[in-house]
């Protein structure tokens, strides 16, 4: 597993100038989305950007390291070569959830010092602030997971990013649907997305143990 | 027959209705170099993903070096060497980069990798791009790409490698190089799978050939038919006399069919010119006596029409 890791990682280390600035510019504008928003406090107010946030981070990282894998035929080679097929998978997994969480990171940081900058640093404390980093991990693992899972089982696997939009719409709206019908916690949130997530990892696992993992793949 | 390394026993399989194998089986002993052929669609890479674990038969087993492909034992995997459709390389790093990923699978150090390419590719441009990298992978030319494969492939000496099409766009020093790594492995009593079209490649490297034809594959080479008899014609009238004459120099029954005597020779080089000599006798007019088109081509596209091997 911390094989594929670091795999992932230096073939993301290797890539061409322009995707880095890509992602540079992305963090860069989306830290100042929560000083936009005028729904509360900083972390409430600003969750949903989050949320999606991680959809278009961890759908990226998700269309890097399964799609384009099997779109170049490199995955049977992977699966053959002495690697464990849940190593693989989990490995990927963790890639994508690392990647996100570092970009997540330093996206949040951006927005607190804008924050604090602006004169609400009242604002960035308490639990408001765990539940906003929660949601977007959560969020993250929801994604990566049914990243992988999609790779596998959508012969456009490119629309991943889009997808994994509308399984997020689901979760929110499930949620918004029982919070208006009972007294839920809005922890219960972050709850469905793990829910979810797993639910597709093991989904993403049984296919990697399968013969789908070499279906041919649209271009 | 040494002792067997793949055993493929009365393996199904198809893809809804399409059905690619049926009762197919056969065994390859360790040490074998086996080539196999067939026409575009015949499943010579199903073959391949089947003994690879990639896809399951249908039905009947399949066991190679005692593992059963499908159950994905990583230890399995570390005793092989694959070569597929793609380099399956990643583009971003460099060569040493992706065989570090590689050999980290397979257990081995960096220092074994070094000394493995260092071993045996030392004349080629990859010895170069490894020690002193200067390119990205997905910067390399396709038949550059192919031959990190193979380097890839025969990566700590495996005891069984599957090679789809390992010969595509490499020039003439690398096939030659190809042909010897292919020798050494066949030397540690390693078995090696070759599966081309390219079938120059398959009957100078393989000494046993498998075609695969009408589901299942067919062996139309092995070392046994090396050190048989060769197949000859004569081209002449369907007189039984001929055929009598034949019979009697050669001992194996002579058949008439397109124009011609069709009968197998252990000893050419002394009984056609004593067959000749007593057929021209007899009053035979003779228009052609050459050895019966055999070769591997002939065989495949024979297929087509239902003929077989």
């Amino acid at each position: 597993m911390l094989t594929m890791l670091r795999k992932e990682w230096r073939n993301f280390v290797g890539s061409e100038k322009g995707v880095f600035a890509v992602y540079v510019i992305l963090v860069f504008v989306w830290s100042f989305m929560p000083l936009y928003n005028n729904f509360g406090s900083f972390a409430l107010g600003g969750a949903v950007w989050w949320l999606f946030f991680s959809v278009i981070v961890s759908g990226n990282f998700a269309n890097t390291v399964f799609v384009a894998e099997r779109m170049s035929g490199s995955m049977e080679i992977l699966l053959t070569s002495g690697f464990s097929r849940n190593g693989v998978l989990f490995g990927k997994v963790l890639f994508v959830m690392v990647m996100s969480a570092v970009i997540g990171t330093v996206c949040f940081g951006l927005s607190l010092l804008w924050v604090v900058l602006s004169g609400h640093a009242a604002l960035v404390l308490g639990s408001s602030l765990l539940y906003a980093v929660l949601l977007y991990s959560s969020g993250t693992f929801l994604n990566a997971a049914a990243g992988a899972w999609m790779s596998i089982r959508l012969s456009s696997p490119r629309l991943i990013p889009f997808v994994n939009i509308l399984f997020m719409v689901c979760v929110c709206t499930a949620y918004y649907v029982l919070s208006r019908s009972f007294p839920v916690s809005e922890w219960l949130l972050s709850g469905l997305l793990c829910v979810a997530g797993a639910v597709f990892l093991a989904l993403a696992k049984r296919d990697f143990n399968g013969e789908r993992i070499i279906a041919p793949v649209d271009v | 027959m040494s002792e067997t390394a793949i055993v493929v026993e009365n393996i199904a399989k198809s893809f809804d209705k399409n059905v690619i194998f049926e009762n197919c089986s056969v065994s390859i002993g360790r040490g074998t170099v086996f080539g196999l052929v067939g026409l575009n669609g015949s499943g010579k890479t199903t073959f391949i993903r089947m003994l690879l674990g990639l896809l399951k038969p249908s039905s009947g087993t399949i066991s190679v070096l005692g593992f059963d492909p499908w159950h994905h034992d990583p230890a399995y995997f570390r005793r092989l060497g694959v070569i597929l459709d793609h380099d399956g390389f990643a583009g971003n790093m460099t060569i040493a980069e992706n065989l570090g990923v590689y050999a980290g699978a397979k257990g081995l150090t960096g220092q074994k990798v070094n000394d493995y390419v260092d071993q045996y590719w030392k004349d080629t441009f990859l010895y170069e791009e490894y020690f002193s990298p200067k390119k990205k992978v997905k910067y390399l030319s396709r038949g550059q790409k192919m031959q990190c494969a193979i380097c890839r492939a025969f990566l700590a000496g495996p005891e069984a490698l599957f090679l789809d099409e390992p010969t595509v766009a490499l020039d003439v020093d690398a096939i030659d190089h190809f042909y010897s790594l292919v020798k050494q492995a066949q030397g540690r009593v390693g078995t090696v799978l070759i599966s081309s079209h390219q079938l120059s490649a398959i009957e100078d490297l393989c000494d046993t050939v498998g075609m695969l034809h009408n589901k299942t594959v067919t062996i139309v080479k092995s070392p046994g038919h090396a050190g048989g008899a060769a197949s000859w014609i004569v081209r002449c009238d369907a007189d039984e006399r001929f055929g009598k004459i034949i019979e009697s120099h050669t001992g194996n029954p002579a058949v008439f069919r397109d124009n011609a005597w069709h009968f197998a020779l252990v000893e050419p080089e002394t009984g056609i010119p004593s067959i000749v000599a007593h057929l021209a006798s007899d009053g035979c007019r003779i228009l052609q006596v050459c050895p019966e088109a055999d070769s591997l081509k002939d065989r495949i596209q024979g297929s087509r029409s239902g003929g077989g091997a």
